[in-house]
């Protein structure tokens, strides 16, 4: 047992509950407050065990990238939960991606990280701004108590940060049953398996089957679009239908 | 990240990827700044006026009908789903053609039959998406 | 990953006659578009004969285990067939004389490229191939549920179903990330060997139990075990009879066969250590999931809600035998992965005919799903009524059905496997389920008609309800053929378990169909599962 990742879990956990949106109480200072000490013990933590891998070694300077992506992902994924209007979340969702897209270029799958940023930030996030303002009530009415507060925020936080908890604990725990003994060598990097050339040769031989199956899949999901929004119409009185109104 | 010297990076003369980190580094700091001294920079030396015209919505210069926060056409839908289908097919086929001519990997070569087919089999699956599409009318907009 | 592309004949047949029918589905002439439940049917059968043919390759060598693959694809084409049938009785769009708003030709589609997902399962080799197949089942269902009908609890069930859907299959892929990590390959063959070796030194990694968890959870949504059930009812309730059919049947074959790929790769052998968590999380669920289906079941008066909450129940006897486990009863029936097999066989023929019976009862209004409304139907409908009661009898464990020999080999490998308490669990369940079903029966049968019978007339209809009796009974009688299928596939199971091939065995490659690709070979550049495995 670590007891400075439960500490982490637990203070990440407090200020994700408290940095929830409700409507009575605001507690986002108290939040943020939490969620900075969180991030400092799990940093802490991180940088006292790179010491005990790496023969003291802190790699400080080397891991800065890192820990500024990850720092920068966390912080907009809880943007992305917290944020009360469903817009700014999508943006924030864009944010975690870009930062997200850094961490693979750390590792060397530039491929990946790009394929992240077109793929989530790009097309994903059209879609689901789309989304957002085809389910907007529209005009002045302001939005209804349940797409603002967070419904069951306390269930949410406490499954997801146990889970996360355990995660950790299993990641980080020494000795033969932990992650990092039983961790092959890194061969995929040795071999450049993050580059083009190798994914393209990989993909289409021996992946070819799967890739297919999502050739199908992507059919399929265009055919439930096309079901599921043409059941819909008409719907009179949007914007995009009839004519401009006269200047 | 420790100093991870592979052939590519001695060849485009780094010795280590701590030495490109720190080249990034300069380069989002650059951006990063420059956006943030336009914003203050306009701020300070820009004139401060106000009135009806300068606080509505910038439309491209069209005067803006009605709230931004309407409901939109189901349509609009439907096109970002089909942008959001051919824009991972076409993902798909990037390393594809990456490794088309690779003299290193000659087995995917046109000339090599029933790997080059792994792509047509793909890209069929998609064409028949776009028929269906293109059949059910999502492309007509009246 | 490259399979033998013979052995995955029957999947492109179906994914081919889901791109046809789609395509039929546009056009403009009535006939060719109500001619798409013939194609689908049609493909179906062909994939059934050529899973026939198939399962020639037997037990020959590569990772793939024939048996296995091949009762998977038999079911999925078999009873594929069974609900095709049932959807003949689908409203398919509000102007059926519109192509543009007439959805027959997607939905056959859907079904197909679902059965294809299911049928695919038996023959993965890769946990990225595994989660595609999965896929290809679950969002077919996502979009049948929300267009099958367009009122309300429609539109409620679709979004609950996709959303929690969603939600599973991002834990079981989470999970499946987590085996990746402990592996270093997606590949099975990689998968088993850290397993193996992991398991000789006596310490499982945390990650790889808490992967396995997850994915035992993510895949329990799918087979609507306990207590991941919630969204079964409504889902069930909301959807149009047809689909709520299929939805009895394709994701749970699909999670069964899953789970049993699954733990393939443990090599059934977690009973020692912190890896028990694995097997007592399976035991639970059973037991759970056994007693909140049927005790649920006993408080619904909406038939659609009942049969639900019963097929909740049947997970959980299913369950039972995936405990056990394939060690226990040896090369009899009663092994524990033979007996959910049959089960799992036979309960997709019984409830899918139940299903097909109830579609034809409740008219073309797709109203009527309370126990009143069906009140004395054997009076003015009494083939279907006598159809449906076979199924009923069947799925209560009647002896002379299907339903019967299942829950006998369930039992049977419990008490092989030393679980007499899950055993004596099941008896009783069995005893309840009873009280339910008979309900329906007796509502059929002895009680006087509330208000006229407004049944959908439809031969084709009549003609899956009529085949799944038939069968029940049949297979209840002469069970030898479905025995042989589920028993060889137990078989395969267990001897990849007791010789699990070596580390450095390359995936078959079929030498036909990629000759040339050969000369030049593949590990020269990419690194394969087996190097990546030993570091």
């Amino acid at each position: 047992m670590d007891y400075a990742l439960i500490i982490a879990t637990a203070l990440g956990a407090i200020a994700l509950y408290l940095l929830l949106p409700r409507g009575r109480a605001n507690m986002v200072k108290l939040g943020g407050l939490a969620s900075v000490l969180a991030m400092g013990v799990g940093i802490t933590y991180l940088i006292h065990w790179t010491a005990a891998a790496h023969a003291g070694h802190t790699g400080i300077i080397e891991n800065l990238f890192f820990y500024a992506f990850a720092a920068l992902a966390l912080v907009s994924a809880a943007g992305v939960v917290c944020h009360p209007k469903p817009l700014y979340a999508a943006l924030y969702f864009v944010l975690m991606t870009l930062a997200v897209s850094g961490l693979f270029i750390m590792l060397m799958a530039e491929f990946i990280a790009v394929v992240l940023i077109i793929i989530y930030a790009g097309a994903i996030l059209v879609t689901y701004v789309f989304v957002i303002m085809l389910a907007s009530q529209g005009g002045q009415t302001p939005a209804a108590q349940y797409d603002t507060n967070s419904s069951d925020g306390f269930m949410a936080v406490f499954v997801s940060f146990v889970l996360l908890g355990t995660v950790l604990q299993a990641i980080f725990c020494a000795g033969p049953a932990g992650f990092m003994h039983s961790l092959p060598a890194p061969h995929a990097v040795a071999h450049g398996l993050g580059s083009l050339e190798v994914l393209g040769a990989n993909l289409y031989s021996r992946y070819a089957l799967p890739l297919e199956l999502a050739g199908i899949l992507l059919t399929i999901s265009l055919v439930g679009a096309v079901m599921i929004a043409r059941k819909n119409e008409p719907v009179a009185h949007v914007l995009g239908t009839g004519d401009l109104p006269a200047e | 990240m420790t100093t991870l010297a592979t052939p590519q990076l001695a060849v485009q003369g780094f010795s280590s990827l701590y030495e490109i980190w720190i080249l990034l580094g300069i380069l989002f700091l650059a951006g990063l700044g420059f956006g943030v001294a336009n914003v203050i920079i306009s701020h300070i030396l820009g004139p401060s006026r106000k009135g009806n015209v300068k606080d509505s919505v910038y439309e491209s210069g069209v005067n803006p009908v009605g709230t931004t926060r309407d409901r939109f056409n189901v349509r609009f839908y439907l096109v970002a789903m089909i942008f959001l289908v051919f824009d991972v097919e076409v993902l798909f086929l990037i390393p594809w053609i990456s490794s088309f001519n690779d003299s290193r990997h000659p087995w995917l070569h046109a000339a090599h039959g029933p790997l080059f087919l792994s792509v047509v089999i793909f890209t069929v699956i998609l064409l028949v998406a776009y028929i269906y599409a293109w059949g059910k009318g999502v492309f007509k907009w009246d | 990953m490259t399979t033998n592309i013979n052995g995955m004949c029957p999947e492109i047949i179906m994914i081919c006659g889901a791109l046809i029918v789609m395509l039929m589905g546009l056009s403009r002439n009535d006939t060719v578009r109500r001619s798409t439940l013939g194609v689908a049917v049609a493909s179906l059968i062909l994939a059934f004969i050529a899973a026939l043919r198939i399962g020639g390759i037997g037990t020959s060598a590569g990772w793939t285990l024939w048996p296995l693959a091949t009762y998977d694809t038999l079911l999925a084409s078999g009873v594929g067939i069974l609900t095709i049938l049932c959807s003949a009785g689908m409203p398919f769009g509000n102007e059926p004389e519109k192509p543009d708003r007439n959805y027959r030709g997607e939905y056959f589609a859907l079904m197909l490229t679902s059965l294809a997902g299911v049928s695919m399962i038996g023959k993965t080799t890769n946990l990225i191939w595994l989660f595609l197949a999965l896929e290809l089942v679950s969002i077919p269902t996502y979009i049948m549920v929300a267009t099958g009908r367009s009122n309300t609890p429609a539109q409620e069930a679709g979004i609950k179903y996709f959303f929690l859907g969603a939600l599973s299959a991002a834990i079981y892929l989470f999970g499946f990330s987590y085996l990746y990590g402990f592996a270093g390959s997606t590949s099975y063959v990689a998968i088993t060997a850290a397993f193996h070796a992991a398991l000789a030194t006596g310490h499982l990694p945390y990650v790889a139990i808490i992967g396995l968890i997850m994915v035992v959870i993510g895949i329990a949504y799918k087979i609507a075990a306990a207590p991941l059930h919630y969204y079964a009812p409504d889902v069930y309730q909301g959807a149009a009879t047809p689909v709520t059919a299929f939805l009895s049947f394709a994701p749970k074959a699909t999670g069964f066969f899953a789970l049993i790929m699954v733990f393939n790769l443990t090599g059934w052998r977690l009973s020692g250590g912190t890896a028990r968590v694995v097997p007592d999380l399976l035991i639970v669920l059973a037991v759970l999931t056994m007693f909140v289906g049927n005790v649920l079941a006993l408080l619904q008066r909406n038939i659609k809600r009942m049969l639900a909450y019963s097929s909740i129940s049947h997970s959980g006897y299913m369950l039972v035998g995936l405990a056990v486990g394939p060690f226990a009863a040896g090369n009899s029936p009663a092994s524990g992965i033979s007996a959910t097999l049959f089960y799992l066989g036979g309960y997709s023929i019984m409830t899918v005919g139940a299903f097909a019976a109830l579609t034809y009862m409740q008219g073309k209004s797709d109203a009527a799903e309370d126990l009143d409304d069906i009140a004395g139907i054997a009076g003015e409908h009494p083939f279907m009524a006598a159809c449906m009661a076979v199924c009923l009898f069947s799925l209560i464990g009647m002896p002379g059905t299907i339903g019967f020999l299942g829950k006998l080999f369930i039992v049977q490998s419990a008490l092989a496997g030393g679980h007499a308490v899950l055993a004596v669990l099941v008896v009783i369940n069995a005893a309840i389920a009873a009280a339910y079903y008979l309900r329906i029966v007796a509502a059929m049968y002895i009680r006087e008609p509330w208000s006229p019978f407004a049944v959908r007339q439809s031969t084709t209809l009549k003609a899956g309800a009529l085949l799944g009796a038939v069968l029940t009974v049949f297979f209840g009688i002469f069970p030898a053929l479905l025995f042989h299928q589920s028993n060889s596939s137990a078989a395969a199971v267990r001897s990849l378990v007791l010789n699990p091939p070596a580390g450095g065995i390359v995936e078959p490659v079929s030498r036909r169909a990629t000759g040339r690709l050969l000369k030049s070979p593949l590990p020269a550049v990419a690194p394969t599962a087996a190097a990546i495995s030993k570091p």
